[in-house]
């Protein structure tokens, strides 16, 4: 056996930026290198004492770059990391910790951006097909949130949609939308503009009028698609308010025996605050399932389950291309029906816009207006007591559920949200993660309309 | 690399090769189990493969076991196999799942023969006809790529994904060279560096297949109630020094080398060809040693860091470890000690040669350190519930 071993770093492959020490390292020792062609890397100084089986970096490692071993990446840097500095879980994040992973599936990262450069690159791509600064800043926010919180179905791609449809004059990108405020009352003509853009105004504009009046409701018609609910209601959570976001949409839904869809899948969101930071999200479509997901398994040949969705002659089906030319089956049969109905009357019929199947396919019609309507309603709590003390009173809720006794091997019971929450924390410590879908479609359009993408990290291996 | 031109091996009448000449006495399901200790009494010589289940299995689940049941009687390594069962046919249906003609398997009915007493005697005259035939066989040479090389890897450490399964990845390019078939397995274990099989993969069906097993085994674990991203690496690999789940998954990884990847093959499913497969089985040592041995593997190559003493009742598994604690604790379980390697540095290749060394030995007649202190055991996943 060789003398002292300690401070001996291997280096597994050329690329690679970091080197692991089996025995240990010291503090001020210099790094006796060992592996494979070392050439480029000048002598090291450990900066401080190193565990056995720990790693020290090569080189500078800046915020955002991937750490590699083995020639590959073996995760994201979360900190510049200097040369000679430990590389751990305190500078270094897994891609398998960040945001997609929490949705259930492992994630299909091939890159990392973070949330800035792709508002900036989701903006300049917006602008280059027409619309105005603050209109497209506004959309590009809302997919790099629903990004940041892992609601993709709602994040970058529904981005090539909304070029097309700003290209083909169904979503006007330069429209002022029109607010006018009745006592707490705001009515909202969207002129046709992108949707993301209308519903931010709305709502900035009933938690200015709450905290005048206690209540405020935007009733918004002539807008377009407006993205997760859940974004809307979140905004009036953060200013303190109870939030409530209704939409209805692209036609897609009818009751059980239909032949063809007459509501779209209408979301509903409630957020409220809990204690100082926290903040409750509930937000759900009130189909059994999403048309992406029938969508996805026609593309790929596979069946879908029974019971979400009846063919065009309103029969159940299990096949994904029947159910795409026919409908989809509302959550709880005809107790979801009622209630999609009800959400439609508040925003669909009460806004005078369009209702029911007046809305237009965005798909199917780029070059027309959708019509899609609006209802946003903050609720101040300083109408029932005070703000501190309704905020007191939701994390006494929260405790309550999370306390609940469960059966052994259960997770604790959560409210609703908190997933979110989490996922949005991480992704602002470590970045957002690509999926090689998002990734083209950005690569795509970014290039099609000459603007930077700023990537922290693109897996090439 | 210097490899000799010709492993020495026995040609069966399938076409395919084996190391080692044995004759079997298995088991077609649990209730002939208690047969096998009168049987390994009784004739010395052979090996006993066990049943755990065999009764009311269904589906998919009865199908691999079946399947892998016929891949172990059907083995390269053995000479001449005996299925005992309670019916015939439960022997007859692993036997059909034989694809290619063998001269050398012999079913055995307990019901038939009249009782247990009866059916020793009958299987003591069916051994010895096996016997007979397995001392007929030569040695003759084979070529490498007569060579189904299994790679795996347990109870990893540092020294696991820094030197030993590199080094086994050293030699596994080079068996790949000379038109070896290579099967890696363990899915889960590649969680987080799926980049790097995807990238490999000779089509874009085998990346998929590879995928498709990587994310069947987390579903498997989530089902269960655990998130694998979530709980990798563990405490204890953190307090190691591993800091990612994509640094874990290299490490094992590294073992395979860095051929192009043709395909995955099902539990005890034999590869389609030569070169490098994976192998959807799960990473408990005996149940991924018996489906690599199903698949046709004659020996397999296992990296292990704290030790794991485990080998196949049927196909020699080769132990190499850089870890000098487990070299010092249990040097009667190593087969390939790399830790002065390791600890001088040694290059890669050099030791990549030991373990070739071995590798050779082992092939041509050496026992390993499992097959010496007879710590062996074969035991087939279960994919459903019985009935």
């Amino acid at each position: 056996m060789s003398g002292d071993l300690t401070n001996i770093g291997f280096v597994l492959d050329p690329a690679d930026n970091v080197a692991t020490l089996p025995w240990g390292g010291r503090a001020g020792n210099a790094v006796r290198l060992r592996g494979t062609a070392l050439s480029g890397v000048q002598a090291l100084t450990i900066s401080s004492d190193i565990a056995p089986g720990h790693k020290v970096s090569l080189t500078d490692i800046s915020k955002g770059a991937a750490v590699l071993k083995y020639g590959l990446p073996i995760g994201i840097a979360r900190l510049d990391i200097p040369a000679g500095a430990l590389v751990h879980v305190d500078n270094v994040s897994s891609r398998f910790s960040l945001p997609e992973k929490a949705n259930g599936k492992v994630a299909d990262t091939m890159a990392v951006i973070l949330s800035g450069a792709l508002v900036k690159a989701v903006s300049a791509v917006l602008e280059a097909a027409g619309a105005a600064p603050e209109a497209a800043e506004d959309t590009a926010r809302h997919l790099a949130s629903a990004e940041e919180r892992g609601v993709s179905t709602h994040g970058i791609r529904r981005l090539p949609a909304l070029v097309t449809r700003l290209r083909a004059g169904g979503i006007n990108g330069s429209a002022s939308p029109l607010l006018q405020r009745h006592g707490a009352l705001v009515s909202v003509d969207g002129l046709a503009g992108l949707g993301h853009h209308v519903a931010r105004l709305a709502t900035d504009s009933v938690i200015k009028t709450a905290r005048e009046t206690g209540v405020a409701v935007a009733l918004v018609r002539n807008s377009s698609h407006f993205g997760y609910a859940g974004f809307y209601a979140t905004l009036m959570a953060r200013a303190g308010m109870v939030g409530i976001a209704v939409s209805n949409g692209q036609v897609l839904v009818g009751p059980p025996g239909a032949c063809q869809a007459i509501f779209s899948n209408n979301p509903l969101a409630l957020a409220a605050p809990i204690g100082s930071d926290g903040l409750f999200e509930f937000d759900m479509a009130t189909s059994v399932t999403s048309r992406a997901h029938i969508a996805m398994a026609a593309e790929t040949g596979a069946a879908i389950a029974p019971g979400i969705a009846l063919d065009g002659h309103g029969r159940p089906t299990v096949d994904a291309a029947d159910a795409l030319a026919g409908i989809l089956l509302p959550l709880g049969g005809e107790k979801g029906f009622g209630l999609i109905a009800a959400l439609e009357v508040l925003t669909g019929v009460l806004p005078g816009g369009a209702y029911a199947d007046q809305v237009v396919s965005k798909e199917a019609e780029p070059d027309h207006p959708e019509g899609t309507s609006h209802f946003l309603m903050a609720i101040s709590p300083a109408v029932c007591g005070s703000e501190e003390t309704f905020r007191e009173r939701m994390s006494d809720l929260e405790q309550r559920v999370v306390n609940l006794p469960m059966a052994p091997g259960t997770a604790p019971a959560r409210l609703p949200g908190s997933r979110r929450v989490a996922l949005a924390k991480e992704a602002a410590r470590a970045g957002l993660p690509l999926s090689k879908a998002a990734l083209e479609v950005l690569k795509k359009l970014t290039s099609e309309a000459g603007v930077q993408l700023d990537l922290v990290m693109e897996v090439t291996a | 690399m210097n490899l000799p031109e010709h492993l020495m091996g026995y040609r069966r009448s399938d076409g395919r090769s084996g190391v080692r000449n044995l004759v079997v006495a298995m088991a077609a399901a649990d209730n002939v189990n208690p047969l096998l200790p009168h049987l390994q009494a009784r004739c010395p010589g052979i090996v006993t493969l066990p049943a755990s289940y065999g009764r009311g299995q269904l589906g998919e689940d009865l199908e691999i076991t079946l399947r892998t049941m016929a891949g172990l009687a059907a083995h390269p390594n053995v000479a001449g196999c005996l299925v005992v069962a309670f019916e015939r046919a439960s022997a007859e249906r692993i036997l059909a799942r034989v694809t290619e003609r063998r001269d050398d398997l012999r079913p055995l009915s307990f019901l038939e023969a009249g009782g247990m007493e009866q059916c020793i005697s009958a299987a003591e005259g069916h051994i010895a006809d096996l016997v007979a035939l397995a001392s007929r066989q030569e040695r003759v040479p084979l070529g490498w790529s007569d060579l189904v090389f299994g790679l795996e890897c347990g109870g990893s450490d540092t020294t696991s994904g820094l030197y030993a399964n590199p080094a086994l990845g050293r030699l596994s390019d080079q068996l790949h060279e000379r038109g070896a078939t290579l099967v890696f397995s363990e899915p889960v274990e590649c969680l987080g560096g799926e980049a790097n099989l995807t990238a490999r993969a000779r089509t874009p069906a085998a990346a998929r297949a590879m995928l498709k097993a990587v994310r069947g085994f987390e579903t498997i674990a989530r089902d269960a109630g655990i998130d694998l991203t979530g709980v990798n690496p563990t405490a204890d690999n953190i307090a190691g020094g591993l800091t990612t789940i994509e640094e874990k998954s290299l490490g094992a990884i590294a073992k395979t080398g860095t051929a192009p990847i043709e395909g995955c093959v099902g539990y005890g499913e034999a590869p389609d060809g030569v070169g490098l497969w994976m192998m959807d089985a799960p990473a408990a040592a005996v149940e991924n040693l018996t489906a690599l041995a199903a698949g046709g593997c004659q020996i397999t190559g296992f990296v292990t860091g704290s030790g794991n003493p485990i080998g196949h009742t049927i196909m020699p598994t080769l132990k190499i470890t850089a870890n000098q604690h487990t070299v010092e604790t249990m040097p009667d379980h190593v087969d390939v000690a790399l830790s002065q390697q390791f600890a001088s540095g040694v290059d890669l290749d050099e030791s990549a040669s030991l373990i070739a060394g071995t590798l050779v030995s082992i092939a041509n007649g050496k026992p390993t350190a499992a097959e010496n202190l007879g710590y062996l055991h074969s035991n087939i996943s279960r994919f459903g519930k019985s009935v």
